[in-house]
């Protein structure tokens, strides 16, 4: 008998030691095939939530030229939910990659595939319009949210008042004042920042 | 449990699986050849091959009830013996020191032939010429051929050892030799 055969069937005598049970393995399989649909169900959500931003933000470079609209573009980029995306599919990667099936698949093909589902889903998410839901309940009940969404209104709204207000940034003027009243009537005080006075004064002076 | 060269895998999974003492007969199926392939990937002295040969045959054993036909069981035994082994090599980087002269004649000269490359092989050259090629390839490259030309595995068992798809594989292979190739010339030149 070889020494390691020997040291081996020792050691498992000694210790007591058994194969894990099948159940185990079947369990863990489906958790992480389940772990994976929830990360590639939260990257469909990031997505709805960046095209929802991206929406609103492209009211301010539709009418601009194309040294503004690439400046506006970038501003208008959500990072955190191109965060939370990329997170997620670094989650569903993994999470696939421990499954019987993953363990055969390129870790490129995982990646790509997860993302095209978060994509398609997401696409689907905003298209029956979940994601302006999920936007406006996130300004009016996470602060921090609210703050950066409006900062990045702001940047755009100050990039374009340096140069000529035209009809399309005076109209995503306009959206900021339609979701700070929207805020205002779910009984937030400080909603974009201001009262609800200066926002009638601002669309006046826009109208 | 009697047991012969014409017992099946499947027979061996099941008789360790009723007793124990029948898992010795997988240990001495496999002990070899993964010894060899322990010392090609990672050139590891023979106390350490031999610990890690023992954490490998303990984590086959508990692992044993997770296999599926799918597969085959060399594929699968091999796949757990170069995760392993692979982890350890990381943390000990050792460098290349056990390899056979007359494996390395063979492998070359197939390998310059397979890409129509003459070249006189001066055989005393060449255990260094390989030596220094594998350690300057890329380390999934350098497994690729040791488990294709020396381990004698086909693309589907290399795809299902090193968790990837077959396609990938024939695409590494092409790479893995035109950089080997590449590697062992810069050698044979200086």
């Amino acid at each position: 008998m070889s020494k390691i055969k020997s040291q081996v069937l020792k050691d498992i005598r000694d210790n007591g030691i058994k194969p894990t049970s099948k159940f185990y393995f079947v369990t863990r399989n489906y958790f992480f095939r389940l772990l994976f649909i929830v990360s590639v169900v939260v990257g469909a959500i990031s997505f709805a939530a960046i095209l929802q931003e991206m929406i609103i933000g492209s009211q301010f470079y539709k009418g601009t030229n194309l040294f503004e609209a690439p400046t506006l573009f970038v501003q208008s980029i959500p990072f955190f939910w191109l965060l939370l995306l990329a997170i997620f599919t670094g989650s569903a990667w993994f999470n696939y990659k421990r499954t019987d099936e993953g363990e055969r698949r390129d870790n490129g093909m995982i990646v790509l595939a997860s993302i095209l589902f978060s994509l398609l889903f997401g696409l689907l998410i905003f298209r029956i319009g979940l994601s302006e839901d999920l936007d406006i309940m996130m300004k009016t009940h996470l602060p921090a949210y609210r703050l950066t969404a409006e900062q990045r209104l702001e940047r755009s709204a100050n990039y374009l008042e340096r140069k000529d207000l035209n009809e399309q940034a005076k109209k995503a003027l306009l959206q900021r004042e339609r979701l700070r009243t929207l805020c205002l009537n779910y009984g937030h005080q400080n909603c974009f920042g201001n009262n609800s006075n200066s926002s009638a004064e601002v669309k006046e002076n826009l109208e | 449990m009697f047991v012969d060269n014409d017992t099946s895998d499947h027979e061996l999974i099941i008789g360790a699986l009723e007793d124990v003492d029948n898992f010795g007969h997988i240990i001495d199926r496999y002990e070899k050849p993964l010894d060899r392939y322990i010392r090609s990937i990672s050139g590891a002295r023979p106390e350490d091959r031999e610990d890690l040969l023992q954490d490998i045959f303990l984590s086959v054993y508990q692992n044993l009830r997770s296999y599926k036909p799918t597969m085959k069981f060399s594929s699968w035994i091999y796949r757990i013996a170069h995760n392993k082994t692979i982890s350890w090599w990381r943390k000990h980087k050792k460098e290349l020191t056990d390899i056979s002269v007359d494996e390395h004649i063979d492998f070359v000269a197939t390998l310059f032939n397979e890409n129509n490359i003459q070249q006189d092989l001066d055989r005393g050259h060449v255990a260094e010429g390989t030596k220094y090629a594998l350690e300057n390839i890329k380390e999934q490259y350098r497994q690729m051929l040791i488990l294709g030309f020396w381990e004698e595995k086909s693309y589907k068992e290399i795809a299902e050892i090193m968790g990837s798809s077959v396609g990938t594989v024939g695409t590494r292979m092409k790479r893995a030799k035109k950089q080997f190739i590449s590697k062992f010339n810069d050698y044979e030149q200086n």
